[in-house]
């Protein structure tokens, strides 16, 4: 089970996404603002949020970075119009796992599903170091 | 720094002779180096995982698993930099000399100052 905050000030915006999700195990949670997104975060378990560039009382960025600081192992998506290279200006070092568009489906929700896969994939490989003389 | 082990970000396959990585999630290893009372007592090295977008805290937890108590980086973003801070790992900064050696000594003299939160790479140059 995968617990979602959604954050955007149109919680249509999210339909066809909840609905991708609801079909994936996924259960989600919507919230209008970067402060109710905060509160949410620290007082429920969410594996993840994805928050429109532009929210009310701060930027998406924004709220990522105070999240960041609070629990840097709380991963991200945003939902933006920006062109790719000035989305990774934008947002690069924040660590987000990809850009939605502003009106995310089906498609975002599976693409999203497969790389949460991949970097559990990836996490769950065991790695020890190698001795070698000085 | 008295005790503990450093790791280093790597070129190749890395090593005390080695260079450091430009992009610490992009390394091809990571080089370990264990002090102890102030001494280097063992270098090994540990091949980094895939990187992919998003996965910043593969890295950190990476390290974390394998007892790491300093990072030395030339550049680094910010949520892999709290996510080290988060799980008690100091992160110091280098982006001048690229071989390990010398910058390894000077963070065990004490001599290398911890990367600050304005050193990350990215920034946004306020565009969001």
């Amino acid at each position: 089970m995968t617990h979602v905050l959604l954050v955007s000030q149109k919680k249509n915006n999210f339909s066809e996404l909840e609905t991708a999700f609801s079909e994936n195990n996924v259960t989600t949670e919507w919230t209008d603002t970067a402060q109710n997104a905060l509160s949410k975060l620290s007082e429920e378990n969410f594996d993840l949020f994805i928050t429109h560039e532009h929210l009310s009382d701060m930027t998406g960025r924004k709220l990522i970075e105070n999240v960041l600081f609070k629990n840097a192992m709380m991963n991200c998506v945003v939902l933006s119009a920006l062109d790719h290279k000035a989305f990774h200006e934008a947002y690069e070092g924040l660590g987000v796992l990809m850009q939605f568009p502003l009106v995310p489906g089906k498609e975002q929700a599976q693409n999203l599903l497969d790389h949460l896969n991949h970097i559990a994939r990836i996490s769950n490989r065991t790695s020890k170091p190698k001795g070698e003389p000085i | 720094m008295k005790n503990g082990r450093i790791a280093v970000p790597s070129n190749g396959q890395g090593g005390l002779n080695g260079t450091r990585a430009g992009h610490f999630g992009h390394c091809d290893v990571f080089t370990f180096v264990d002090v102890e009372d102030g001494e280097i007592k063992k270098v090994s090295i540990l091949q980094n995982q895939e990187h992919a977008q998003g996965g910043c805290m593969v890295p950190v937890n990476l390290l974390s698993e394998n007892r790491v108590n300093a990072l030395i980086v030339g550049g680094i973003g910010m949520r892999p930099l709290m996510g080290f801070r988060q799980v008690g790992i100091d992160v110091y900064h280098d982006d001048q000399r690229p071989e390990i050696e010398p910058v390894v000594k000077d963070l065990i003299a004490g001599k290398l100052a911890e990367i600050s939160n304005d050193q990350v790479c990215g920034g946004g140059g306020g565009q969001v």
